[in-house]
């Protein structure tokens, strides 16, 4: 379980967040939704630990936790970003079995294995040996994901995962975070989308531009 | 004009040679590690220190490589430093080379987007295996092409040696030149360096295709 308690966050000279409070239970789907501008990409920043926050405290399974300090080090939270960010130098499969082999979390053939089950699981076994430059927007999106899920983190956080895409992928974007949710993932989702969030979350957090 | 003359001047050439292979070849396996660390350096958040490496990579592009290496051979001496000939060319030709390699590196560090070190410290990895396995490879593909620029001038600038008074191969060159009174030496060196800059680019080459398996 993740709470936020009256975050806020200033950057230069100027509010961005304001008294954000919310929870996330376990197995859970929130979408924080709202207009451009509304510092939706910050505040899941914060959550992840790419930026910290001026004021508020977050907790995770009822203890103090500082996302920028402990979320770097465990990598309980764990993040999918809008423009995927795939090492464009590794193999699909060699995105995913980085983390898990460098970080000693698995032997390099415990990771390959993981990697590779991983993959299949998302549907991306023909594309293992395949360049990033190779794959399709959807396809780098779940290798993105697959690459998330390898750390076996608590926490999965996606950062507008239907902008990037075809219009048309909207509705396989969502059965992967359904399907995800099924195995128990808590899910942190960022979204203007609203329609998507209907078809997604168990909770809903509207986030509103500051004036 | 006859081929006995060439098979005579050979050796000296040779030796020739091994000088300017020996000077190019330790030069670039000293300056390129040396180089990547100022490029690291000059992106340091400790502006003392980043200060200084300005100033050296000025100092160094700045003034000539030939001014460089006699004030090493001949202007240390003058506060009680004194390097024989071949390491005063060494340490001359890498300073000066390992200066050029941090502007090349540099440039290729921040070519590489930040959301990338963003997204392998999301990871879990460390500061020292993101620049490892995330930063370096993505950089060495993009600096390849200008530093093999700079490979191709050092084979070329290590003939600044006979300054020194070391013997390169345009150095030998140059005796047989004035002892023999006849071009035809030079023709000889041309022919050698012609064919070094051929390796090196054939190397280069294979260096760029190594790293072009993805865009």
């Amino acid at each position: 379980m993740l709470t936020l308690t009256n975050i806020g966050k200033t950057i230069a000279g100027r509010q961005i967040l304001k008294d954000v409070s919310l929870t996330v239970n376990d197995g859970e789907t929130l979408c924080i939704v709202g207009p451009s501008g509304a510092g939706k990409t910050t505040l899941l920043r914060i959550i992840t630990g790419l930026a910290d926050f001026d004021q508020g405290q977050i907790q995770l399974n009822q203890q103090d936790f500082q996302p920028s300090r402990d979320n770097l080090q465990q990598g309980v939270i764990g993040v999918v970003f809008q423009d995927f960010r795939l090492f464009p130098h590794l193999t699909t499969l060699e995105n995913v079995m980085l983390a898990p082999k460098l970080t000693g979390l698995l032997s390099a053939d415990d990771a390959q294995k993981q990697a590779t089950a991983l993959l299949t699981q998302l549907g991306l076994a023909q594309q293992a040996e395949q360049y990033p430059f190779q794959l399709s927007g959807g396809q780098k999106q779940r290798v993105s994901i697959a690459r998330a899920l390898a750390l076996k983190p608590q926490i999965l956080c996606y950062d507008e995962p239907t902008s990037a895409l075809d219009p048309n992928l909207r509705d396989s974007v969502s059965h992967l975070l359904l399907q995800l949710k099924q195995t128990g993932m808590t899910q942190i989702v960022v979204t203007h989308d609203l329609t998507f969030a209907e078809q997604i979350a168990d909770q809903t957090y509207h986030l509103a531009p500051l004036q | 004009m006859s081929w006995q003359y060439f098979t005579g001047i050979f050796p000296a050439l040779i030796n020739g040679t091994k000088m300017t292979l020996s000077i190019f070849g330790l030069t670039l396996l000293l300056a390129l590690p040396l180089g990547l660390l100022v490029s690291v350096g000059l992106r340091s958040r400790f502006k003392p220190l980043r200060a200084l490496l300005d100033f050296y990579v000025w100092v160094m592009r700045g003034t000539p490589l030939l001014l460089q290496l006699i004030f090493v051979f001949y202007g240390l001496p003058l506060i009680h430093i004194v390097l024989e000939r071949y390491s005063a060319a060494l340490f001359a030709f890498v300073l000066n080379y390992a200066a050029y390699f941090a502007e090349i590196f540099r440039g290729g560090l921040q070519s590489v987007d930040q959301g990338q070190i963003e997204a392998a410290q999301m990871l879990k990895l460390k500061p020292q295996q993101i620049f490892m396995h995330i930063i370096l490879p993505q950089v060495n593909k993009k600096v390849i092409p200008a530093i093999g620029n700079e490979v191709i001038n050092l084979v070329k600038d290590s003939s600044l040696v006979y300054v020194i008074g070391l013997g390169d191969l345009l150095r030998a060159g140059n005796i047989a030149m004035a002892r023999d009174v006849t071009l035809l030496p030079l023709l000889a060196v041309a022919a050698i360096y012609l064919l070094l800059t051929a390796v090196l680019t054939w190397l280069l080459r294979r260096a760029e295709r190594h790293y072009a398996y993805y865009e």
